[in-house]
Order: C-alpha cells, then structure tokens, then sequence
C-alpha cells in the first residue's frame, strides 16, 4: 500500500449550507492532509470551518465537490452501511462534552464500540475494563459518568474512542470543557497512548496551550488551511499552582 | 439511558402501571357483569334449549307463560325432554323485620334442571326435594342474615312461606343486585304468590345427533313460541345488555380513561426522552451503530417498562379481585379473565410501541454530525 493511503487527504473539497436563504461556502476548495503517527492540529477561529472538515473526513458529512481519502478510502464511493462500518472499524471519537452514554458504567461505554462490532458482552467488557486501566482508570471502572470528574470523563471518552484499535483518531476540542491541568493531561495522554506508527490522530482545537502537543498544525481561516507547519513536539510543562 | 432518568423511569412505569390497572380492572368488572347476566343460562347445563315468550329478550325480564307450553315444546319433533323453570322476584323477611328482595329460582320438581349442582359450596341439590327446602347464594344469605350462621337447616321467611335452608351454593347476584336461591318450582310459585302463569321458560334438550339451534326453529314453528339454542340465548342477553343496560358505555369511558391517560403519559414520556437523548443516538450512530441496533435499544428498553409497568398494574387489579371476589359485596365472584389480563397485555405493550414508533422520528432523522456541534 502506498504511504498516501494510510493517511487523510482532502482534495478541492466544498462544503456549502443553506442558511436564511443564503449559501455560505464553508469549505472553499479546501487541501488538507494529516499522516500517521502523527498528531495533527486543526486551529483557527470559529467558524472557519473545522467542524466541517472533521465531521466530512468522519464521513458523517457529504461533500459538495472535491475528494476526501481516509485511510486509502475514497469516502464518497462508499455506501451508506459500508461507511458506518468503516467507521465502526476504523475510526475513534473524542468529543468536547464526552457524549458518554449516561445510563452505562466507565467500562461499558468503552465497551460499546467493540459490542456494536459484534464481540461477545463479556469479552468487549473485559477489554474495556482493561483499557480504562491503562489510562489509570482502574478504581472507577463500574462508575457512571456522572460519579466521575470532567477530567476522568474525558479519559473514558478517549479509552471508548482507542478500544477498538482505530486507524483514524478525531478529536473535538478534547481540552475545552476542562480546567488547564485536567486538558493538559487529556493532551498528555492522547500524546503518549494514542500516537503510535500507522494512526493518524486529528485535534481540534482552539486552545493554545496544548499547541505544543502536535507534530503538525493546520491553521484554517475562512473555509481554507492558510498555513501548515511541521514541527517536533515540545515538552509542555505544566505551571505549578492551582488553576 | 432511560433508567438514567429516575425520575422519568419511575413516572413510565407509574403511567402503565396504573393505565393497566385501569384498564384491566374496569374490563374484569365489565366483563363478569356480562357473564353474570347469563348466570342462569350457565347454571342450568343439562339443558341445551330455552323457551320464552316471543317479547322476552333476557332473564331478568321474564314474562311467565302457562303449564300448558311445556307439554307443546315436548310434542316437538327433536325434542329430548322439555321441563320448566320459574323465576320472579320474592321478598325475604330478615330477623330485624324489614324485607329485602331475591331472585327466586324454581327449577322443575322431579328433576332438578337448573338447580346449581356443580357450585354447590355447602350441602347437595338434592336438599331441595325435602319440604320447603331452598339452596341460597352464600354471599346473599350472608348479606341478608349477618346475625345468622352459615349453616344448614336455618330456618327464614320468603313470601311468607317459611322455607330450610338446605344448602348453599356460589352465584353472582341478580342483574337487578338481588341475592339468587334456589327452590322446587311448587315452591317457588307460591313464595312468589303467583297462580296461573307458573312457568318463566321452558328448558329443552335436543334428541342426540340434532342440533339445538335447528331444533330451537322447529319449536318456533309449531308453537310460535321464541326458542333458542342456551349458547345462542346466552349470546342474545349480552348483546341486549350491551345495547340498553348502558354497562357498555359506563365501563367503556373508564377503560377509555386509561386508555388516554396511558397513551399520553407514555407517548409525552417516550417523546421527550428521545429528544433528550438525541446527541446520545447520535453519538452512537457516529460511532458507527446503525438505525436498527438504536432502534433494537430503545425498543428493549420500552419492553422493560411495558412489562414493569403492566405487572404492577395488573398485580395490582388481581390483588383488587383477590380481596373483594370473594366477599359479600357487589363485587362478589368477579375475577379477572384470562382473556383481559392478556388483552391488556397486548394493549399496553401495542400503546407502548406505538408511542415509541411516534418518538423515534427524532433519533432516526438525528443527523450524527451535531456531535462535533457544541
């Protein structure tokens, strides 16, 4: 497999929605690119346009022209249940408010992309208890999501979205409903657990302070990426005292 | 997700719970009124064919015919035996001195056609053949004589005829709520004081190998009397109930009440938990759990409530029969029907579905992209 294949490549991708009567062009022939074992930042102002370009490259959003690849697939020739099942399979989901189930334990939400993949109850529970255990969740692991902090809802968050071994990591502003230490330790942890070679882990953000964290950041600003730099992770170092 | 909501949970199961009690119980009430109705056609077994007057359209509203038809039904082609039955209304003195009324019933001398003989609860039919012997109700006598004992050979006033009592058996009460006993129908008569028209209906048995209903429409030809096959009769009264009595339209508002408060409680329930819920599905959904494994979700959990609920509910109404099915009231040998409790069953378990189908809407059009929306 060509090394373009495992990673995500937008080509001239539009985006447009109707709004009051009014299209607005969301994604202006947009390039975008992010490779595995790397974590790349999407930055830029609200609403420029980075939901969008995630909520496509997830394939939970058509296109209105242009070419989107995700890990060597070609999202728009793919069919309805075959890209539900890609998902499935292939890609995991940090969101900004956790969207944990409420009624389930910490481990049976982790569990729940492996169930849905049709792994026996017990087995999907078990993987998911380990899980949580290697992000130091051990002791919550029949929790609900309210009994846990913020800080610890995020980690089962991330734990659901890395049980099922993605190739494609998405995250969505995983820091902005946490305090600065909780956020920079989130960031720690999907720097430490989640890269690794062949995953591509996509942040969004617009928090500054986890910059630091990427190996790539695309800036976008109206509908377009307007700046892209490579560069190697630095060590953020949290300040001490209380935030 | 839905037992996340205690609150939401607890006011669901509630809803059915108390929309199956409802339900269940007015329809149980409804339905042993009706079987009620029909208590006499029951009772006499051995009998598959009824003879009236052509007017008479129920038990309870009789119109006596002279001795003389009985031996015209016996002439009939197809007739096995022909025996009457007398019915009217009597009054029983009580040991304080006031009168209440019963439903006598005077089964034919020699053979005892009609009398209760397979709900005998004390005693035997066969008490009747002694001299002015009666079988009452239980729960009437009781109702009628607290100060006496449920025993046999009591003695008590009906139609200032003094009649033994000579066992006891278990009936409903009358349409009319008067307590049911049994005598011969020489008895009877003259409790009742009538003196010409002795016979209320004849009661007819088929020659084996004929049919009642063709036999019924010979003796309507040569007497011109109105005759009817017992489960055709029996069918005729409950009609007649359901038309005039008005039972229908009393107990079918009260279902009709549980019926609404059901659907409306489960419906708005159901309806704002799924749009509650609908970044939840959509999360799911953007995971990559498709329709039908959300819908197989929300439909296993509406099965829990369904069933919660109706087995509060209907427990509930069962516990309701338990109690007063057995005592001296007016509810006395009412139970619930096996056909209610499952009709109910069905009911709430279709009002639940249904009210899912209506809520779902949201969590099918649920775009899984508002996920990334904050």
């Amino acid at each position: 497999m060509e090394p373009e294949d495992q990673g995500v490549h937008c080509r001239e991708l539009e985006r447009s929605f109707e709004s009051g009567g009014v299209r607005q062009h969301v994604l202006k022939r947009l390039r975008f690119d992010a490779e595995p074992g790397q974590l790349t930042m999407l930055i830029g102002p609200s609403g420029c346009g980075k939901t969008t370009l995630i909520s496509i490259i997830a394939g939970l959003l058509g296109t209105d022209g242009g070419s989107v690849r995700v890990l060597g697939q070609e999202l728009g020739r793919l069919r309805p249940e075959e890209l539900l099942a890609f998902r499935l399979r292939r890609i995991g989901f940090v969101f900004q408010q956790y969207n944990l189930i409420w009624g389930l334990t910490a481990a049976e939400n982790v569990a729940v992309p492996l169930v849905a993949a049709g792994q026996p109850w017990s087995e999907a529970l078990a993987k998911g208890g380990e899980m949580l255990r290697q992000l130091g969740l051990a002791e919550h692991l029949g929790k609900l999501p309210k009994q846990l902090s913020s800080g610890q809802q995020q980690r089962v968050a991330i734990a659901r979205a890395l049980v099922h071994d993605p190739d494609l990591l998405l995250c969505d502003e995983p820091t902005a409903a946490l305090d600065a230490r909780s956020g920079h330790q989130v960031m720690e942890l999907l720097r430490s657990v989640a890269v690794r070679p062949g995953r591509v882990v996509i942040v969004v953000s617009h928090d500054q302070r986890v910059f630091g964290f990427a190996d790539r950041i695309a800036e976008m600003d109206d509908g377009v990426v307007v700046r892209v730099e490579d560069r190697i992770p630095t060590e953020v170092a949290y300040p001490s005292g209380p935030s | 997700m839905l037992t996340h909501d205690k609150a939401k949970y607890l006011a669901l199961v509630a809803g059915i719970a108390f929309a199956s009690l409802l339900i269940s119980q007015q329809a149980a009430i409804f339905w042993s009124a009706l079987r009620s109705s029909t208590y006499g056609v029951q009772s006499a077994s051995a009998a598959d064919i009824w003879v009236m007057k052509p007017n008479v359209e129920i038990l309870d509203l009789a119109d006596p015919m002279r001795e003389a038809v009985v031996n015209q039904v016996r002439s009939v082609p197809g007739v096995q035996w022909a025996v009457p039955y007398y019915q009217a209304l009597g009054m029983v003195r009580t040991r304080q001195g006031s009168f209440r009324p019963v439903l006598v019933i005077g089964v034919d001398d020699a053979t005892l056609i009609g009398a209760p003989a397979a709900r005998m609860v004390a005693g035997d039919v066969h008490a009747l053949d002694q001299p002015n012997a009666v079988i009452f109700d239980v729960s009437g006598y009781q109702q009628n004589f607290p100060d006496l004992p449920v025993e046999i050979g009591q003695e008590v006033e009906i139609g200032q005829t003094r009649a033994v009592v000579g066992g006891f058996c278990k009936a409903p009460p009358a349409w009319g709520g008067q307590t049911v006993l049994y005598a011969k129908r020489s008895l009877a008569v003259q409790m009742s004081r009538e003196t010409d028209n002795t016979v209320s209906f004849v009661l007819a048995k088929a020659v084996e190998g004929q049919s009642p209903e063709r036999v019924a429409g010979e003796i309507e030809r040569q007497t011109g009397l109105k005759a009817r096959s017992s489960r055709g009769f029996a069918a005729e009264i409950i009609v007649w109930m359901l038309r005039y009595s008005g039972v229908a339209e009393f107990f079918g508002v009260t279902i009709l009440m549980g019926v609404v408060i059901g659907v409306a409680v489960v419906g708005q329930t159901f309806y704002l938990f799924s749009v509650e819920n609908v970044k939840q599905f959509a999360t799911l959904k953007a995971i990559g759990i498709g329709n039908r494994s959300v819908l197989g979700m929300i439909f296993l959990q509406a099965s829990v409530v369904a069933v919660l609920g109706f087995a509060f509910g209907v427990g509930a109404a069962s516990v309701f029969f338990a109690f007063f099915g057995p005592g001296t009231g007016g509810l006395r040998g009412m139970n619930m029907p096996v056909a209610v409790f499952v009709g109910t069953g069905v009911f709430i378990y279709g009002m639940v579905v249904a009210s899912c189908f209506l809520s779902i809407r949201r969590v099918l059009t649920a775009d899984p992209a508002i996920v990334f929306r904050n």
